[in-house]
């Protein structure tokens, strides 16, 4: 795919995306062909807004690990009350990274099925 | 950069980047070139409305500038509990600014770095005619 394609892509979920695997997103967007790009804009990263929002209103039912996919930890956090309160505390912090994390994992593995 | 991308990136990132800068961000914008353009569609532009909410929530531990990045910051916040909660106050009326002007650093940062490669392949280009 050519540059401005990838710009594209990364103006509209780049927000998303950890920012450790940016040059990995850039290097295997490139490989993918540029018929494939409607397809690639198709894609929907998990919103940072919506898992902040549910992580401090519900995180201690681990309602923020629920929406990013991550099951175990979620119903780690159901069972143990959200790590006694202060593994919640700990969630909140940490957050942004996670969702962008685990988006930028699902855009690799998006990629690899488009290839 | 074409306009329509940069119309894009000011309807995604506008809000997030301070307003009275927007002018000197276009300005950089429309003579980027494409390797430019892609490092700064990279930066993580952080959603100030959602930094209101962990100001907040959080910030009398200091979460709302851990999360920006400013851990230092984060810490001293955290051990004297939100400055009293003074601190805590003026945070919490300052964020969306504090932020918009976080995400304009890491716009720059992308900026200057992109300059600074340049300039190093332009000088290792001189030096193999100047051979």
């Amino acid at each position: 795919m050519d540059k401005l394609k990838i710009a594209e892509f990364l103006i509209m979920h780049g927000s998303e995306l950890d920012e450790d695997y940016m040059a990995d997103h850039v290097e295997s967007l490139e490989e993918v062909s540029d018929d494939k790009f409607e397809e690639l804009m198709k894609w929907e990263p998990k919103s940072t807004h919506k898992a902040m929002l549910l992580t401090l209103f519900a995180g201690v039912f681990g309602a923020g690990y629920f929406y990013i996919g991550d099951t175990f930890r979620g119903l780690w956090r159901l069972f143990t009350f959200g790590g006694l309160a202060l593994g919640s505390l700990w969630d909140v912090n940490r957050m942004t990274w996670k969702t962008a994390y685990n988006n930028s994992h699902a855009l690799e593995k998006f990629i690899n099925k488009l290839k | 950069m074409e306009a329509r991308l940069i119309e894009l990136f000011f309807e995604k990132n506008g809000n997030k980047l301070p307003e009275d800068k927007h002018a000197e961000i276009r300005s950089i914008l429309e003579s980027a070139d494409e390797d430019l353009t892609v490092s700064i569609a990279a930066v993580k532009y952080f959603n100030p409305s959602t930094m209101v909410f962990v100001s907040w929530w959080a910030g009398a531990v200091g979460i709302d500038r851990d999360t920006l990045g400013q851990w230092g910051l984060g810490i001293l916040k955290f051990i004297t509990f939100g400055g009293l909660g003074i601190w805590w106050l003026i945070d919490l009326i300052n964020i969306r600014n504090i932020t918009c002007n976080q995400n304009y650093k890491h716009f720059m940062k992308a900026y200057k770095k992109d300059l600074k490669v340049k300039a190093k392949h332009k000088a290792k280009e001189d030096a193999a005619l100047a051979k």
